[in-house]
């Protein structure tokens, strides 16, 4: 089975008087394990699919199965405890809260998880670790650089150990070097069993994943296999 | 999340923005603290004002005429009326009184003087005006049968005249100037002066001198007694010991409807009751101060929550519930107008203390005040934090990350 699965899904937004079709009668499935990116031009509706999928928004019709459960059906108080759980988020600009040191970033999810503050410490700096920030936990996000905001995000997306991660234009806002850096935290993670789903409309950051798939004017019109996939770490 | 850290992160973003803060909560200290000032100056006046009854003791009634033009000779009171109602059943003290107008007494400088209240009495005065003797003795019925020039005088006016008050003043002579000529009187008695606004300032005060009825009469050379004054031995018979008194004396002069019964217990209870309107009507004039508070700390939460779009988003995108968001805004303007609650309880007393130093009434405080002040200022925060809350919690949260 499928970690998820899009059945017959359209997605209509009404602005004003004028309906947009962003979604038309998509299908796909991701595996557990997999790295796909979603690509697309702006307006393809990679946007929307990526929010459904991050349980932010519900389709107009059709299903997402994530874990084997209908979650298009969900209510608000459901689908929060599904973003809790069983996703972790990677945006574009980081979203980090900026008030709180890395490390109660990385808390904050755990917090709403209801999970006790010592087991949060410790499962916060694990991710840390993961990451490779251990030695800066206690920064604000304004006092770290742009690849080491994006790996507070990533460590914070990862620490109620969710069934995927789901990543927006991750290395929209960094420069080539730490996008390389981050990527290949990804593949890591990847490699260690983590399914990541990630949108961007950059090809070259396309080929560190796996699987392509694209999106056209709503449509899915292309889900390939990546050839001459490039690595970041050591552990091609 | 758990409410105590719902707690602390919502005191994090309170403070993080000191002055934001501060301006928000002086709408609900302003309220507060003039709620607190004037229930304790409210109180405090009420207390002074039993105070200075109790000295008159309850049960105590005093008699005198009707103002009236109509008054004629015989309806004036005099020592036979006395006489007559000494013998009534169920009066604990009764004394006649006689002011003498127009005193004045010598202080210690041989040119000043000071206005003076002149009262004549007999012994049983003592308990009805509840007097504490602190040297020498009362006024004695044989003073009065003997006429004797004697006299009971205050702590305070022994110093104003002697320029001390002990043992010695005793046996000293006072002179008692009136359009009648100056009047020796040797002092027998120091009583405490327990009025609380003469205690403060002395010297505003006219000076209170108590003789014997007999001799002051013969000083002012009167024989028509100004009242008679009554404790009775059981508060509770006020009702009907004031009818047959006003029936015994209407008998004995023949007369209708000329005198008059003033009860003490209905003074207070009337002059409470005008307090207490007073009171609450100006106690409802702070509770909109209070209001207008409310809506300031409203109207900032709005703004807050609107500021904080992108971290409500961030939040929701990472698990936290519509009720969570919800709650955390609430807790902070519960903060909010707690704080100012607290704040305004500080200043509220500080301000009773002053206010009440200035008009001359000690504030009283009470645990219901306290207790009142900050759970109105809670429930402040609850009611005017809602709205903003709700707004908060209701984001869409793709909406709400892509704010800038």
């Amino acid at each position: 089975m499928p970690l998820l699965k899009i059945e017959n899904m359209f997605k209509q937004y009404n602005q004003g008087e004028l309906a947009v079709m962003a979604l038309k009668n998509v299908n796909f499935d991701v595996s557990d394990g997999e790295f796909v990116s979603i690509m697309g031009t702006s307006g393809s509706g990679k946007s929307t699919m990526m929010n459904i999928l991050g349980c932010l928004d519900r389709p107009t019709q059709g299903a997402y199965f994530l874990d084997g459960e209908d979650v298009s059906e969900f209510n608000d108080s459901r689908l929060a405890d599904v973003r809790n759980k069983k996703i972790g988020f990677v945006f574009q600009s980081f979203n980090l809260l900026p008030k709180l040191s890395a490390l109660e970033n990385v808390e904050l999810p755990m917090a709403y998880a209801g999970s006790t503050k010592k087991h949060r410490r410790e499962k916060a700096m694990e991710a840390l670790t993961k990451v490779g920030l251990e030695k800066r936990v206690l920064h604000k996000p304004n006092e770290l650089s742009g690849g080491q905001r994006q790996r507070v995000a990533i460590a914070r997306a990862l620490v109620n150990s969710p069934s995927i991660i789901m990543a927006d234009e991750p290395t929209g806002n960094l420069d080539s070097k730490s996008t390389f850096e981050i990527m290949g935290i990804f593949q890591k993670l990847n490699d260690e069993g983590v399914t990541v789903v990630m949108v961007t409309h950059e090809p070259d950051v396309a080929q560190y994943t796996k699987r392509i798939v694209v999106f056209k004017d709503g449509e899915l019109i292309s889900d390939k296999p990546v050839e001459n996939r490039i690595f970041s770490g050591g552990e091609q | 999340m758990n409410i105590f850290e719902c707690i602390t992160s919502s005191f994090k973003n309170v403070f993080a923005n000191k002055m934001r803060t501060f301006l928000t909560m002086l709408g609900i200290i302003i309220g507060i603290s003039s709620v607190i000032i004037i229930v304790a100056i409210g109180n405090g006046s009420q207390a002074a004002i039993e105070k200075e009854f109790e000295s008159f003791g309850t049960g105590s009634l005093s008699v005198g005429l009707v103002s009236s033009k109509d008054i004629e000779t015989r309806d004036l009171l005099t020592m036979d009326d006395y006489y007559l109602l000494q013998n009534l059943e169920g009066i604990e003290y009764i004394s006649p009184t006689y002011s003498g107008s127009n005193a004045y007494i010598k202080l210690l400088n041989p040119q000043e003087t000071n206005s003076a209240t002149v009262t004549g009495a007999t012994a049983d005065y003592k308990y009805i005006e509840n007097a504490t003797v602190l040297y020498g003795r009362y006024i004695s019925d044989n003073d009065v049968e003997m006429r004797n020039n004697v006299c009971v005088i205050m702590d305070t006016t022994a110093k104003k005249v002697f320029g001390y008050c002990d043992d010695s003043v005793i046996g000293e002579k006072i002179k008692i100037k009136s359009w009648k000529g100056t009047t020796k009187l040797t002092v027998v008695g120091i009583v405490e002066n327990t009025d609380a606004s003469q205690i403060a300032d002395p010297d505003e005060y006219s000076d209170s001198v108590v003789m014997p009825i007999t001799t002051c009469m013969k000083v002012f050379t009167g024989s028509t007694l100004s009242g008679i004054s009554i404790v009775l031995k059981d508060a509770g018979t006020n009702d009907e010991m004031s009818n047959t008194i006003l029936a015994e004396l209407s008998e004995f002069h023949g007369n209708e409807e000329k005198y008059l019964i003033s009860d003490t217990t209905d003074m207070v209870d009337s002059i409470n009751s005008i307090l207490s309107y007073v009171t609450v009507f100006i106690g409802f004039v702070a509770a909109i101060s209070l209001l207008v508070g409310g809506i300031g700390v409203m109207n900032i939460m709005m703004v807050t929550v609107t500021e904080r779009t992108r971290e409500i988003g961030i939040r929701k995108a990472i698990g936290a519930k519509n009720k969570d968001i919800r709650i955390q805004f609430i807790i902070e303007a519960i903060i909010l107008t707690g704080m100012g609650g607290l704040a305004g309880l500080l200043f509220g007393w500080f301000g009773a203390i002053g206010v009440g130093s200035l008009v001359g009434i000690e504030p009283v405080m009470s645990i219901t005040a306290i207790v009142g002040a900050v759970s109105v200022s809670m429930a402040i925060g609850i009611i005017f934090g809602v709205t903003p809350a709700n707004k908060a919690a209701m984001l869409d949260p793709i909406e709400a990350l892509r704010f800038e």
